[in-house]
């Protein structure tokens, strides 16, 4: 069998695929925001060269003592955009075909995603802005540096996404070192900058240093072919982890609540024990920490309209990125739901009230904010009302549109699969409503009324939630065959 | 019980299922015979509700199953893993499943002895998902998550697939068992002619969507069967 016999199944593969077919939505998203993406980082990178040479008395060092800062962000990039390059080997592993040349053709699949031309173009735009101060041979040595470099990047960031499918710890550690790092250097105990003008000035001085980034390539080649080879029946990476543990087992407190209870003891269940839903529940703290990225600066606390943007992330980002999805989770055991004895309200009353209670319980949380000032908390609350009352009824209806079938054991952070364009569209309204509900009141000079309507329609939501909640019923009934017969095509 | 009256679905433009009028009385037990594509899981779908006919209705207590839905009190069914919650363990799966039809904890246990034989020991206790049982397993959590409620109407497709021999011997006895008991209508697909007239009172057979032969099970029901899916005779069926 051939490379080239291998390469046109791919492209069979990802031309004849029912995602590749259904989602043009998604496709002209990404490609636009590819683009856009493109001609930023052209633009930057020439403007950053361009202002160097102006101003700077030794440009190319301090173009070295921002070396690692790049391919530090290249790295995360990577891990968070790029997907782990994948080949469905099952029915090639019975065939004469060697181990070794499958395992090099899935690894030299990262060598043609579309991405990679981003942080080159990024660097040549620099070198271009810079092209006054530049000799040719530290032009070369740069061009060097980065593809071996981004090459580097590249294999470990697919190293540590491959190893933390089974070890998922493995993810929260890498993230944890990253941070450190950055941490460290933060405080100045570790001055990043000083050790990568002394790595960077070395290899352009002496070019020859390139053989040991050339090496640190190869060993992270290395580790990526040393285990998929060890690990190639699939069975080490497919779904579930061996060591189970068998949480909530023992939840019997919501018993009380009738089936309403049994529902959400189920959500809750499903989301602790599969991948992806796991991944989604240990980001949720980092939505209640959104507003320390904000708050320390004085600038942002004097725009109003700002505050109200985080607080409706704060008290709802987790549950957006939970609502948005409902029923599309459950898309594995969708036909039971539709079959088993219950009525649909309590079903989807369920949902409802995990929202509420997931919501409060960050709410809560986020009232130590009140260091940064009350009308911080007052701003909160308000939006707090408004997530609790409107957008998770708001939720609930969008998701009922929701009909791609969405696989839990493989997710991990940033995996799209079942994801929709519609779904970014989607989080736009539930975000700038109270922005424009708000802002004609902010700017006759009453905020605070404002507010205080914000946190009365979410009142009023509460209020009228039977109600609500028939209709969101009433459409899910009408909804149900289309959902259904998304979810059952994989 | 169950009224079929002029069912039809099409996928872009090919008919999966034509079926003009099946009725199926009170306590029967049915059995759907038919090749791959025959629309056996259409059938049983439609009958579920889970799709929506491109025309008429299907009837269950003459109740349209698809404006109310009333029949969930007392049907019970299992078609394929989309019945199972993956992530649970069986005994969560059949708690869920009773809870959900009001069936209490002892009733439940009651009926952990009774069935003690068909589980065998690789069901209870085991302390793993569901998703990491066999597929035969995986089945038989299935089937019997759909008798907890104790329903008057039963719908499997395919159950004897997949189990191994003796599970499909406990599996047809455990059939025969509940249908004399408890007077279960029982609507049941399978590959295997042999235990589907085991089973069976009645046999229809699909072919394309449509009823081809409507049987009482006799004595010459398998012969007649097997006469008709030998490979000859199917191409002169069509001819």
């Amino acid at each position: 069998m051939k490379t080239f016999t291998l390469l046109s199944h791919q492209w069979k593969a990802a031309t004849r695929s029912a995602a590749a077919s259904k989602s043009i939505g998604i496709k002209i998203f990404m490609g636009f925001f590819f683009f856009i993406l493109f001609l930023e980082l052209l633009g930057g990178g020439f403007y950053i060269g361009s202002e160097l040479s102006k101003n700077s008395e030794n440009p190319i060092h301090d173009l070295s003592r921002y070396g690692l800062y790049f391919f530090l962000a290249i790295l995360m990039a990577r891990f968070m955009l790029q997907k782990l390059p994948t080949f469905m080997v099952k029915p090639y592993l019975n065939l004469p075909i060697k181990k070794s040349k499958l395992v090099n053709f899935i690894l030299t699949k990262p060598l043609f995603n579309s991405l990679n031309v981003l942080p080159l173009s990024f660097a040549l735009a620099i070198t271009a802005g810079l092209h006054k101060q530049l000799d040719s041979s530290t032009f070369w040595a740069i061009f060097a540096c980065v593809i071996i470099g981004d090459l580097f990047v590249n294999y470990l960031s697919i190293y540590v996404k491959r190893v933390q499918i089974k070890h998922e710890y493995v993810f929260y550690l890498f993230l944890s070192t990253l941070g450190a790092i950055l941490a460290l250097d933060y405080f100045g105990i570790f001055n990043l900058k000083a050790f990568s003008a002394d790595i960077f000035s070395q290899v352009f001085q002496q070019p020859l240093y390139l053989v040991l980034g050339l090496l640190l390539f190869t060993m992270a080649y290395y580790l990526n072919y040393q285990l998929l080879y060890k690990h190639f029946s699939l069975e080490d990476f497919g779904k579930g982890d061996a060591n189970q543990r068998s949480s909530l087992e023992n939840l019997s407190y919501l018993d009380r609540f009738g089936k309403i209870g049994t529902f959400a003891l189920l959500e809750l269940k499903m989301c602790v024990r599969n991948k992806r839903t796991r991944t989604m529940l240990f980001m949720a703290p980092l939505f209640l920490l959104y507003g320390l990225f904000f708050y320390n600066d004085p600038k942002n606390l004097d725009m109003n309209g700002f505050l109200i943007f985080i607080g409706i992330f704060i008290s709802g980002g987790f549950m957006m990125s939970f609502g948005l999805y409902f029923f599309a989770w459950e898309s594995g055991h969708f036909d039971l739901m539709l079959t088993a004895n219950n009525t649909y309200k309590d079903y989807i009353k369920a949902k409802y009230f995990l929202m509420l209670a997931t919501s409060t319980i960050i709410f809560l949380l986020s009232i130590f904010y009140i260091i940064y000032g009350l009308e911080i908390v007052m701003i909160n609350t308000a939006c707090f009302l408004f997530n609790i009352g409107c957008n998770s009824l708001l939720l609930l209806y969008f998701a009922t549109n929701n009909n791609k079938h969405m696989d839990l054991s493989k997710g991990s952070a940033f995996n799209y699969q079942g994801v929709g364009a519609r779904h970014f569209v989607l989080m736009i309204p539930l975000l700038v409503l109270p922005i424009l509900i708000y802002l004609p009141f902010s700017l006759i000079d009453q905020a605070n009324l404002g507010l205080t309507i914000i946190g009365t329609i979410g009142i009023l939501g509460l209020l009228f939630r039977e109600k609500l909640l028939d209709m969101i019923t009433q459409r899910f009934i009408n909804k149900r065959y289309e959902m259904s017969e998304g979810f059952r095509n994989k | 019980m169950i009224y079929i009256d002029n069912l039809g679905k099409a996928y872009n433009a090919v008919t999966v299922l034509d079926v003009e009028q099946l009725e199926i009385p009170q306590g029967q037990s049915f059995g759907l015979v038919g090749n791959n594509g025959a629309g056996k899981t259409t059938l049983f779908r439609l009958i579920l509700d889970l799709i929506k006919a491109d025309r008429g209705q299907v009837l269950s207590n003459n109740i349209a199953v698809n404006e109310n839905s009333q029949w969930k009190n007392y049907t019970g069914s299992f078609l394929d893993e989309g019945f199972l919650i993956d992530f649970l363990k069986p005994e969560e799966y059949f708690k869920f499943i009773a809870d959900i039809n009001g069936v209490t904890k002892e009733e439940l246990q009651e009926f952990y002895n009774d069935f003690a034989d068909f589980f065998g020991n690789e069901i209870l206790n085991q302390n793993k998902y569901i998703r990491d049982f066999s597929k035969g397993n995986q089945k038989k959590i299935g089937i019997f998550g759909a008798i907890i409620s104790q329903p008057e109407v039963l719908i499997l497709d395919e159950p004897f697939a997949n189990l191994d021999p003796s599970s499909q011997i406990r599996l047809k006895s455990l059939l025969k068992d509940l249908h004399q008991k408890k007077n279960l209508s029982m609507l049941i697909s399978s590959h295997d002619l042999n235990h589907i007239a085991e089973v069976s009172q009645r046999i229809v057979v699909l072919d394309k969507g449509r009823v081809v032969k409507d049987l009482l099970t006799s004595e010459n029901t398998l012969k007649e069967l097997e006469g008709y899916f030998t490979p000859e005779s199917v191409v002169e069926a069509e001819s």
